[in-house]
């Protein structure tokens, strides 16, 4: 964990002033600079590969059906996110055809404090093309800064049976990583199966964003502490806007788990949109007191607790060991302190790096 | 249907004097049904004591004639009784004997059992 937190910090401390992260003392009007400087994410691949469908999807709650009427982007959309979500970063939607190495940019200053890079390849088209213009961008990638995560998403997964599926990403895996093997790159890239008709593309994002997350080993392991004392089933740390879950505890994460939970934040906010406002009241219809015990008729119950302005906690447990709710509401105490600790301590880490930068 | 605006004051009532800390109203698995803190006390310590009071409670109650169950605790005390299908908690700070904080709850519970008797029981 150490390590992670050195690597971050030469990453990214020294160009930044801020942790990227969004606080709860945070104004909202933030000068133009600062948002500048947050940590970015690249979302690049061939031209109609889906970029911006993604992005509009997952941060702008585009129904997937509308992104067919997308107009192909023809320039670099900065995407600031930063003031409504905790994922305090910047997304870049590069258009397809922007050559992206051409010499006039100023792509070093760019690169420096680019977090994650996400490659998005169709993989209901040709995939040659995009296959040599992932591993072109891995390799100049690499020789300006080697911290970058390479993501690559194998798009529009829906079009394709579940053994085409597998099929596709062992033949790009295996490709790509021969070839970077052979130009002696020493990048693994991740892959994931994506599509924006399911929830595919949030998970996938999630664990994209978990990357870049100093602190998640440590978020981990409270939420396991969390639900082995309450009796949880499944455990999600979910930023309410684009309901990417930034962690969740070590069992492994099954598909229609995380779609109920997040379905669930629908609901809560849905519901709090509709009869928890005031006349005239503008909001995202989700505050300090948002709490909910939605009981399923198979024996389950979901659980969702604000844990701060961006972030919700989301359980699925047994209606069985849901019998003391009250204990359940205590320990969340204890996590939600636990938790507001951590992102503090960060903060104030930030803050002392940068005073000795100051003094040298 | 609770009046959740008035049972809050009628629990105020039993906090008189300096002495009684909080009144809690709460079902079995520790939610809370009603409230009242001497001092403006964060509505969390409330959902804390509530927590921990009912689970000891059942621990005690495995043959269900539990009547009620005091604890002294080194920062103040605690008397704990059943009111129709609720928990009534009444604390205090540690000067306080437990007769007169015993007695109050008892008063207390008089008073409240037939009005709550009539409420659904929910589960």
């Amino acid at each position: 964990m150490e390590d992670n937190y050195e690597e971050y910090d030469n990453a990214f401390v020294g160009n930044l002033g801020d942790m990227g992260y969004g606080e709860d003392t945070q104004a909202a009007g933030e000068p133009a600079s600062q948002i500048e400087n947050k940590p970015k994410i690249f979302l690049m691949g061939l031209k109609r590969s889906g970029k911006s469908s993604i992005q509009k999807v997952v941060f702008h709650k585009m129904l997937p059906n509308e992104t067919l009427f997308l107009e192909s982007t023809s320039k670099v959309v900065k995407n600031d996110i930063s003031n409504s979500s905790f994922v305090q970063f910047q997304i870049w939607d590069f258009p397809g055809q922007l050559d992206f190495f051409d010499p006039s940019f100023d792509y070093e200053y760019i690169l420096n404090n680019c977090g994650a890079i996400v490659f998005v390849i169709d993989a209901q088209d040709e995939i040659i093309e995009a296959l040599q213009k992932l591993h072109q961008t891995i390799a100049k990638v690499y020789q300006i800064n080697p911290n970058i995560h390479f993501e690559v998403f194998i798009h529009k997964s829906d079009g394709l049976s579940d053994d085409h599926k597998i099929d596709r990403q062992r033949d790009i895996q295996q490709k790509t990583t021969e070839e970077l093997a052979d130009a002696n790159i020493n990048v693994h890239p991740s892959f994931y199966v994506t599509s924006i008709y399911d929830h595919s593309i949030f998970e996938a994002f999630s664990k994209v964003i978990q990357k870049l997350i100093p602190q998640l080993p440590t978020l981990e392991n409270l939420l396991d502490v969390f639900i082995s004392r309450s009796r949880i089933e499944k455990a999600f740390l979910v930023d309410v806007v684009s309901k990417i879950y930034v962690a969740t505890d070590n069992s492994p994460v099954d598909m229609q788990t995380y779609e109920l939970c997040s379905d669930m934040i629908d609901v809560v906010i849905d519901v709090s949109c509709i009869y928890g406002l005031k006349e005239e009241e503008e909001g995202l219809g989700y505050d300090q007191e948002s709490h909910s015990v939605i009981k399923l008729n198979n024996g389950m119950v979901l659980y969702l607790k604000e844990v701060n302005k961006y972030l919700a906690l989301v359980c699925l447990l047994r209606e069985s060991n849901f019998d003391k709710h009250g204990l359940i509401d205590y320990n969340f105490i204890c996590f939600k302190k636990a938790i507001e600790e951590v992102f503090s301590r960060k903060t104030t880490k930030a803050g002392a790096k940068k005073t000795i930068k100051k003094a040298n | 249907m609770l009046r959740s605006k008035i049972l809050p004051q009628i629990l105020n009532q039993a906090i008189n004097n300096t002495d009684t800390k909080g009144v809690l109203l709460m079902k079995d698995d520790g939610s809370l049904i009603a409230c009242s803190d001497a001092t403006t006390s964060s509505h969390n310590t409330s959902k804390i004591v509530a927590a921990i009071t009912s689970n000891i409670w059942t621990a005690y109650n495995r043959n269900s004639d539990l009547q009620y169950q005091l604890i002294d605790c080194e920062e103040g005390r605690f008397v704990i009784t059943r009111v129709a299908s609720l928990l009534l908690c009444v604390y205090s700070d540690i000067n306080t004997e437990f007769g007169l904080l015993k007695l109050k709850t008892q008063k207390l519970r008089e008073y409240l059992e037939e009005p709550l008797s009539k409420v659904e029981h929910v589960q």
